[in-house]
């Protein structure tokens, strides 16, 4: 139970944000899994673990409608002001990205089968190297957006906010490397496209990933930090409208 | 989920409000201390510019040491929890509490370079500037008109009966009422439904031509389409006034104000842009009480 | 939520869950109704006996006073004898006036009954005819000169006594000694009776007349004028002083400890007997300031000073009640503290003050006891032309009279109480309309 959820006059509000808290976590530990098990079937070529992934991207469309539902309910019923406000619509925000994480996952899911079930020959290692270390750093951004979200901590958030760009980096040089090698040597132009399609899906995770921690940074300070590498620091507090 | 679905949930509610009073009880008798003000008091070229205003009923010290402007053309909203000093204050800005026995107020309120609480000072004239609507509509026990002339008759306000007659009807028009009450100005203003009344008094307040108009929880007697109305009429007056509104209603302020200002335990503790106090207060006090985590 | 059973924390939870509220408060609900039914059944008692009572007064009141206002007349020829009224002829109003009336009306009954001859019967037979008659034949010619020489039937009052036989209170079986109408005059008047010579006729004399020994001739005139003039000045006097005082310490004064004294005394001053008032008013007004005794004058001034303090406090109370948001609201348009208070307090506040001046009056009108100490008790025929002449109050006469030994006195007491209570019905409803009328909701 995180401090800022609690302490309301009307005790029931706790329980409702708590509740929402948890369901947040819920949806990520789903979208967190359903990248794990994506990456799994990139690493280790498990089909089956893929095929689960694009299963399972039902439940997380379905926990984010249950979310968001809930979401709407306490706009209308609590009216929430301040801390509340931005935690409910961070909340919703956060939902969306993880949702989108979840997209990005299944589709790495997608590729990886399409992939495997081609070509089972294809060299991973000439391919896919970049793809395994981009995948590496967005499990590892994920997982500390996790538990950014699960303890509200500005601080920690911030942090994986700091290491901006270098998924991005990796991206960049996994297409270069990819275009120097020739088609054909170990992989067909549509094998190439996959694998750029992978990186770019993993690096869109990272990118939620950080999203996921702005909103707990703006949850708690209550400044808006997105988009901060294309507009000069607002010493204004955000104001929406 | 919203309703209390068991005896076992409404009873723990109940315990827990219990408490909630006993520590809100706790809090109310803990000695009171002055603490500084979080965002800026100043406004450019201020209506009324408050410097130190202190209260004390008695030996108790209501409104410790408050600094605030009051800009032109805006409403100002003032929330805090009961018995935090903010309609005392309100009461201070065309020195009602002179009324009230036992009541002293020290500081400068400066209107035009003019302190209002300057001996020798007439609270006539101040209070025909700076008017006030009550949180009960109070119209007078008499015709609509009567209810609206009356402040412009004593002032002398008007030359001839054309004068008064047309002031009048501006000051209905103004406040949103003359379509509705046009055919029945001999009426007694008490037979309106409570949104008119409010309303006729909000046109008995213009009629006099004020600066600044304070409204004391206005809409607390009201249902919630009267108080829209009100609230866009609010809106309205501010192109011709400045509006000072304390209100217990935080979807009120946020709604009607530009600035807001927070009092606690006689304290201002924070003023900012509506906007910002709604969304993201600095102080720790404020956010506990607009987000409902009083006590 | 933690807990599994929550209702386990608070103490006493298992007497709570032993029982339904439903089955305790049905098993008590008889000793209840009993219990209301009971208390409603004791209100209803006392009002009846209120009732009763009530009820006994006005019954015995009008029982005793309703005869009053019919009067018994007997029809004489009286001869107008010039050599008796007027013997030179003159007509000079001074020789009118002096001339021996009563001497007619004698001569008229010897001549009616020529049978009595002895003096003691003959001062029986002229006792039939009130002492008054002579000043009403004096009336009559002085308004008519012209009736002198000539022979008229006249209605005549007849003396209380006789008033009395005819009005069945006299009991004809007593001994002849034991009772004031003696069976001589028995027998004349039941023989001038019989002639039709006698008749009960409305009362006007009761109101026309100012006080008299003789119970025929006695009127509450003078009291009721008597009444007027103090009621018409404490009116004057005390609605403006009291509303004036009322104003002030409800509005302006300050609170403090002088104020609080004040406000304790008023309060204290209603409760004061009244006679203290009257030895007040002795003390101040005849003894210091040397007004005439017995005059209206300072029966206002004490009535005033007793009705001050009701009229204060109930304009004050008027005052309390009008709500605070009206003077806020006056007040907050600028208005100063003295036109919130006359635009709109006062008038708000008047119908109370109204009230309470109209009770402080009828209570006025009803006080006897002050006006005792200041003289308005002497015994006063005329009636008074202003507030200097001496007069005497409707519930002082009322007194006077219920002291008089004559039987006539007894039904003219009661009809006096009755029209006292008329006019305090009459004011006490003027209080309720005017309260009615005007009263606002807020």
């Amino acid at each position: 139970m995180v401090q800022s959820l609690e302490g309301h006059s009307v005790r029931r509000f706790d329980g409702e944000l708590n509740s929402l808290h948890t369901q947040v976590l819920e949806i990520s530990g789903l979208a967190m899994d359903q990248a794990r098990q994506a990456l799994r079937a990139l690493y280790d070529r498990d089909l089956d673990a893929a095929r689960k992934v694009i299963l399972r991207e039902r439940d997380v469309d379905a926990l984010e409608v249950k979310v968001d539902e809930q979401i709407v309910a306490m706009l209308a019923r609590r009216a929430p002001l301040a801390l509340d406000l931005r935690i409910i619509i961070s909340f919703s925000k956060m939902v969306t990205h993880l949702e989108r994480i979840g997209d990005e996952a299944m589709r790495v899911a997608e590729l990886c089968l399409r992939l495997y079930e081609a070509g089972s020959d294809i060299d991973g290692n000439a391919l896919l190297a970049d793809a395994y270390a981009m995948g590496r750093g967005a499990e590892r951004m994920l997982s500390h957006a996790l538990e950014v979200i699960d303890t509200l901590d500005a601080e920690r958030a911030k942090e994986l906010l700091a290491d901006r760009g270098r998924l991005q980096v990796e991206f960049e040089t996994g297409l270069r490397r990819l275009a120097s090698l020739s088609p054909g040597d170990s992989h067909t132009a549509a094998q190439g496209i996959d694998a750029v399609l992978i990186m770019k899906a993993l690096e869109r995770i990272g990118d939620h990933a950080r999203n996921l921690a702005e909103y707990v940074v703006y949850i708690v300070s209550g400044t808006d930090v997105r988009h901060q590498q294309n507009l000069r620091p607002v010493q204004e507090p955000h104001r929406p409208g | 989920m919203s309703s209390v679905d068991t005896i076992e949930e409404a009873v723990q509610l109940k315990r827990a409000n219990f408490k909630q009073a006993a520590g809100h009880m706790d809090s109310l008798t803990r000695k009171q201390e002055q603490r500084e003000t979080e965002g800026d008091v100043r406004v450019e070229n201020p209506r009324l510019r408050c410097n130190d205003v202190n209260v004390y009923y008695g030996e108790k010290h209501a409104v410790m040491g408050v600094n605030l402007d009051i800009g032109r053309n805006e409403v100002i909203a003032m929330i805090g929890p009961s018995g935090c000093g903010k309609s005392t204050f309100l009461r201070c800005l065309n020195r009602m509490n002179d009324t009230i026995v036992g009541c002293r107020v020290t500081g400068q309120i400066f209107m035009d370079e003019q302190d209002i609480n300057a001996s020798g000072i007439d609270v006539v004239p101040l209070r025909a500037t700076v008017g006030m609507v009550f949180q009960k509509p109070n119209p007078f026990p008499k015709s609509i008109w009567e209810n609206v002339a009356f402040g412009p008759r004593i002032h002398g306000l008007a030359q001839n009966k054309a004068e008064l007659e047309e002031m009048v009807v501006t000051s209905l028009q103004r406040a949103g009422l003359w379509e509705e009450v046009k055919d029945r100005l001999e009426q007694p203003g008490t037979g309106l439904s409570g949104g008119q009344q409010q309303r006729l008094c909000i046109a008995r307040t213009i009629a006099v031509n004020p600066e600044v108009i304070l409204m004391d929880e206005p809409c607390s007697a009201l249902d919630p389409i009267a108080t829209a109305v009100i609230e866009d009429l609010i809106d309205e007056l501010r192109e011709l006034y400045s509006i000072v509104i304390v209100t217990h209603s935080m979807q009120q302020a946020a709604r009607v104000s530009q600035r807001t200002a927070y009092f606690h335990l006689g304290n201002l503790i924070e003023v900012g842009e509506t906007t910002q106090i709604f969304t993201n207060p600095v102080h720790k006090l404020t956010e506990d009480y607009i987000t409902g985590r009083f006590g | 939520m933690t807990n599994q059973n929550p209702r386990q924390d608070i103490a006493g939870a298992d007497v709570m869950d032993s029982r339904r509220t439903f089955e305790i408060v049905r098993a008590g609900m008889k000793r209840r109704q009993s219990a209301e039914k009971r208390f409603r059944l004791y209100g209803l008692l006392a009002i009846l006996l209120g009732l009763t009572f009530l009820s006994v007064l006005f019954v015995s009141i009008i029982g005793n006073g309703y005869t009053a206002f019919a009067q018994t007349y007997v029809k004489i020829p009286v001869y107008f004898d010039p050599a008796g009224i007027d013997p030179e002829g003159t007509r000079d109003p001074d020789t009118l006036n002096t001339a021996d009336y009563s001497a007619l009306v004698k001569a008229s009954l010897r001549e009616m009954f020529p049978a009595v001859t002895e003096r003691g019967e003959r001062r029986e037979l002229y006792s039939i005819i009130s002492t008054g008659a002579g000043f009403e034949l004096r009336d009559s010619v002085l308004d008519d000169p012209a009736l002198i020489g000539t022979r008229q039937d006249i209605w005549l009052v007849a003396d209380d006594e006789i008033d009395m036989l005819m009005k069945g209170h006299v009991d004809r079986t007593v001994p002849e000694l034991d009772r004031r109408v003696k069976d001589n005059q028995i027998a004349w008047v039941d023989q001038l009776n019989s002639e039709g010579r006698v008749e009960k006729r409305f009362n006007t004399n009761f109101f026309l007349a100012g006080d008299s020994r003789d119970p025929e001739l006695a009127g509450i005139r003078g009291a009721l004028v008597g009444s007027f003039y103090p009621l018409l000045l404490t009116l004057i006097l005390s609605f403006p002083i009291g509303v004036a005082a009322a104003v002030y310490l409800e509005e302006f004064a300050p609170r403090n400890r002088l104020t609080d004294l004040i406000e304790v005394n008023i309060n204290n001053l209603a409760a004061v007997p009244s006679i203290v008032f009257g030895l007040l008013g002795l003390a101040v007004f005849i003894n210091f300031f040397g007004l005439p005794r017995s005059a209206p004058i300072v029966g206002a001034f004490v009535l005033t000073l007793m009705t001050l303090p009701t009229i204060i406090i109930a304009s004050r109370v008027a005052l309390k009640s009008v709500p605070p948001s009206i003077r806020e609201a006056a007040l907050g348009v600028g208005a100063s503290p003295m036109q919130a208070m006359f635009y709109h307090v006062l008038p708000l506040a008047m119908p109370g003050m109204l009230t309470g001046t109209i009770i402080g009056m009828a209570q006025a009108l009803g006080e006897t006891a002050p006006l005792l100490m200041i003289g308005m008790v002497a015994f006063i025929v005329s009636i008074p032309g202003g507030i200097f002449d001496p007069a005497t109050v409707l519930p002082v006469q009322i007194f006077l009279w219920a002291d008089s030994p004559e039987r006539g006195f007894v039904e003219r007491t009661s009809a006096a109480i009755m029209v006292l209570l008329a006019f305090l019905i009459l004011m006490n409803a003027i209080a309720v309309i005017l309260r009615k009328r005007f009263e606002r909701r807020w």
